[in-house]
């Protein structure tokens, strides 16, 4: 009788413990996703905060060229009296300035956008944030949150965004047609 | 300007700390897991078989162990934004090295290690040096060519004042004259060199230029490479060996054959020749002049003062000698082209004090000269352009005695500031000195 007093005392001993065990451990999980999802987007704003930086760096060196590249097509423009984009296509300082123009100010334009879109990707880092900063209360004052949505998107956007700060800022500029260099051209006759 | 001030807060995203209720780290959960584990029966109350004893142990044991097991691999699992993407680093990698870039491609790794290893550096000096080299050759052959065109000019001012001296006034007669017909094929050869320097200085720029382009092409693209794709370094770099072999002025890149170039023809020479030659006036002067330039060209400059008009070939000769000091006071006026050449003459002291007055074309030709010492006694006024050529001169000592009125005098007292000796006139020594009257380097003379 004792003996098995003691065995069935000892199975719900178990069970209670492992009851126990597994609450304990699905709260902590709660707070714990919320805490890695914290993490995940502080190191996702670092690496995107790492690539903006990077970004500005060469366009402020790409605008410092567009300038001096700028200038020195007008200076050649006075010396050598080119008017016309046909008479500016026979200096070759200016026609191989223009070319080189055209691809820096392509790759300006590729990385306006690119910065563009990682300060939304900054901003939208930022609102999930705070949702989550808000779910965290939340669960500390009601001990249950339903957050698996929201961490669901973050999970999106967060591989998103990490994919973009892996892939290439710029595409190589090839193709240059005739006529957007004469829309440059004529841009800097007009000393835009 | 591009906006980037708008960091992700990171200070904001630090993990709140949680109280001790919610005990949601892993720690605290394994730690209230063990608290929550039963004290090991050290004394059971009563002592069943070994066998019988072990068995509820170990089941006990066993759900304990599960229990922390399972709590484990829930903390554990994978969360739901964990990253998903194939191939991707891990955060942590990211972190570490957020520049590399696991899916750029193999080119734009290329590029990143090229320049990491100065090769487009040290293909960019080479870039450099190549220009630098057409520069000065084209330079070189610019002075060969203006030496050519000095010729010219001179083999016209030759032909002309033998048309006016033989009185030919038609090409038929011209042509006819054995010395004149001579004179205009020399023309005409010096005038398809010419030409042919002129192509060759015309490649140069070309190639000067191209090569410009091609440097500043890789430069911009490899200041963008660690952040493009699909730059083709090795295609840039392959591009601009192939440009630095084209572009060496090699004799074979540089030599144009004369038969290619279609010549001036003699007839349209002679013809403006002998029409320039009628409006030629005619001085009683000018055979002296001739028989002096004729001196001068044999190495005696002694009766040099006394011309009264110095033609292109006198000017040559006159360049080419090497007395010290040339005093041309009986010339009252001068032609650029002279001046330049009288520039290229090595002596110290020259004379000019029978030029009444100067134009700024000759005055920029006569003060390029790198003597020391100028003597325009006879100008009557300095403008303001021959003033700035003045002051830009870098000889030593300046004579203008003659000087009537104060034009153009900033540009002496600048020009003597700059450590030359001035002599002017009295008069206009006291408004440049109106203080002490200090008549500077005139009392010095």
């Amino acid at each position: 009788m004792i003996t098995l007093l003691l065995r069935r005392t000892t199975g719900i001993v178990g069970m209670i413990l492992l009851s126990a065990c597994m609450c304990l451990a699905f709260d902590g999980d709660k707070g714990g996703e919320l805490n890695r999802a914290l993490d995940e987007i502080k190191i996702t704003a670092r690496l995107i905060d790492a690539r903006a930086a990077a970004a500005a760096t060469i366009h402020g060196q790409l605008r410092a060229q567009a300038e001096a590249l700028s200038a020195e097509i007008q200076q050649e423009r006075l010396r050598r009296s080119a008017a016309t984009f046909q008479q500016a296509l026979q200096v070759d300082r200016i026609r191989y300035d223009l070319l080189v123009l055209q691809q820096v100010m392509g790759y300006l334009v590729q990385l306006d956008d690119r910065t563009a879109y990682l300060r939304t990707a900054a901003h939208t880092l930022n609102v999930y944030r705070d949702q989550i900063r808000d779910d965290r209360l939340m669960l500390q004052a009601l001990n249950d949150v339903d957050s698996s949505g929201l961490l669901r998107q973050l999970g999106e956007a967060v591989d998103e965004y990490r994919r973009q700060c892996s892939a290439a800022l710029l595409k190589a500029q090839t193709a240059y047609g005739p006529r957007e260099l004469e829309i440059l051209w004529n841009g800097l006759v007009k000393g835009h | 300007m591009m906006e980037t001030d708008f960091k992700t807060d990171i200070e904001l995203l630090e993990p709140i700390e949680l109280s001790a209720e919610e005990a949601a780290s892993p720690e605290s959960a394994e730690q209230s897991s063990r608290d929550a584990a039963p004290p090991e029966p050290t004394t059971p109350p009563l002592a069943p078989p070994a066998k019988r004893r072990i068995l509820p142990l170990a089941l006990a044991a066993l759900a304990v162990g599960c229990s922390i097991a399972a709590g484990v691999w829930l903390y554990a699992r994978p969360s739901q934004f964990a990253s998903t993407a194939a191939g991707l680093p891990s955060p942590a990698e990211q972190t570490t090295d957020p520049e590399r870039e696991p899916g750029a491609s193999d080119a734009l790794r290329d590029s990143v290690s090229l320049e990491d290893s100065n090769g487009w550096g040290a293909k960019l000096r080479d870039v450099d040096e190549l220009r630098q080299l057409l520069q000065s050759k084209k330079q070189e052959i610019s002075k060969i060519k203006q030496d050519y065109q000095y010729g010219i000019f001179e083999l016209e001012d030759e032909t002309r004042r033998l048309l006016k001296q033989s009185r030919i006034d038609s090409l038929a007669l011209a042509r006819k004259n054995s010395e004149i017909e001579l004179l205009l094929q020399n023309i005409q050869r010096r005038q398809i060199y010419s030409e042919t320097l002129e192509r060759s200085m015309q490649w140069m720029d070309a190639a000067s230029e191209e090569l410009l382009y091609m440097k500043r092409r890789a430069s911009i693209d490899v200041l963008v490479a660690t952040l493009a794709e699909g730059i083709d370094m090795q295609r840039r770099l392959s591009e601009m060996d192939q440009a630095l072999q084209k572009f060496q002025p090699t004799p074979s890149r540089l030599s144009i054959d004369p038969r290619s170039i279609a010549a001036p023809s003699v007839e349209a020479t002679g013809k403006r020749l002998i029409e320039q030659a009628k409006l030629m006036a005619v001085s009683p002067n000018d055979d002296r002049n001739q028989e002096i330039v004729a001196e001068v060209c044999s190495g005696n400059v002694m009766r040099a003062g006394e011309l009264s008009k110095l033609s292109l070939k006198g000017a040559r000769c006159l360049a080419e000698s090497t007395t010290k000091h040339l005093f041309l006071n009986r010339l009252t006026e001068m032609s650029p082209l002279v001046a330049q050449k009288l520039a290229e003459w090595p002596g110290e002291w020259l004379c000019l004090n029978g030029l009444s007055k100067l134009d700024a074309e000759v005055a920029a030709r006569l003060f390029a000269w790198q003597g020391s010492w100028i003597s325009l006694n006879g100008l009557r006024e300095l403008s303001i352009e021959v003033g700035k050529q003045v002051a830009g001169w870098n000889g030593r000592q300046l004579e203008f005695m003659g000087l009537q009125k104060p034009f153009g005098m900033e540009y002496l007292v600048q020009w003597e500031a700059a450590g030359g000796r001035l002599f002017v006139p009295e008069a206009l020594r006291r408004t440049i000195d109106p203080a002490d009257g200090n008549t500077s380097g005139n009392s010095d003379s």
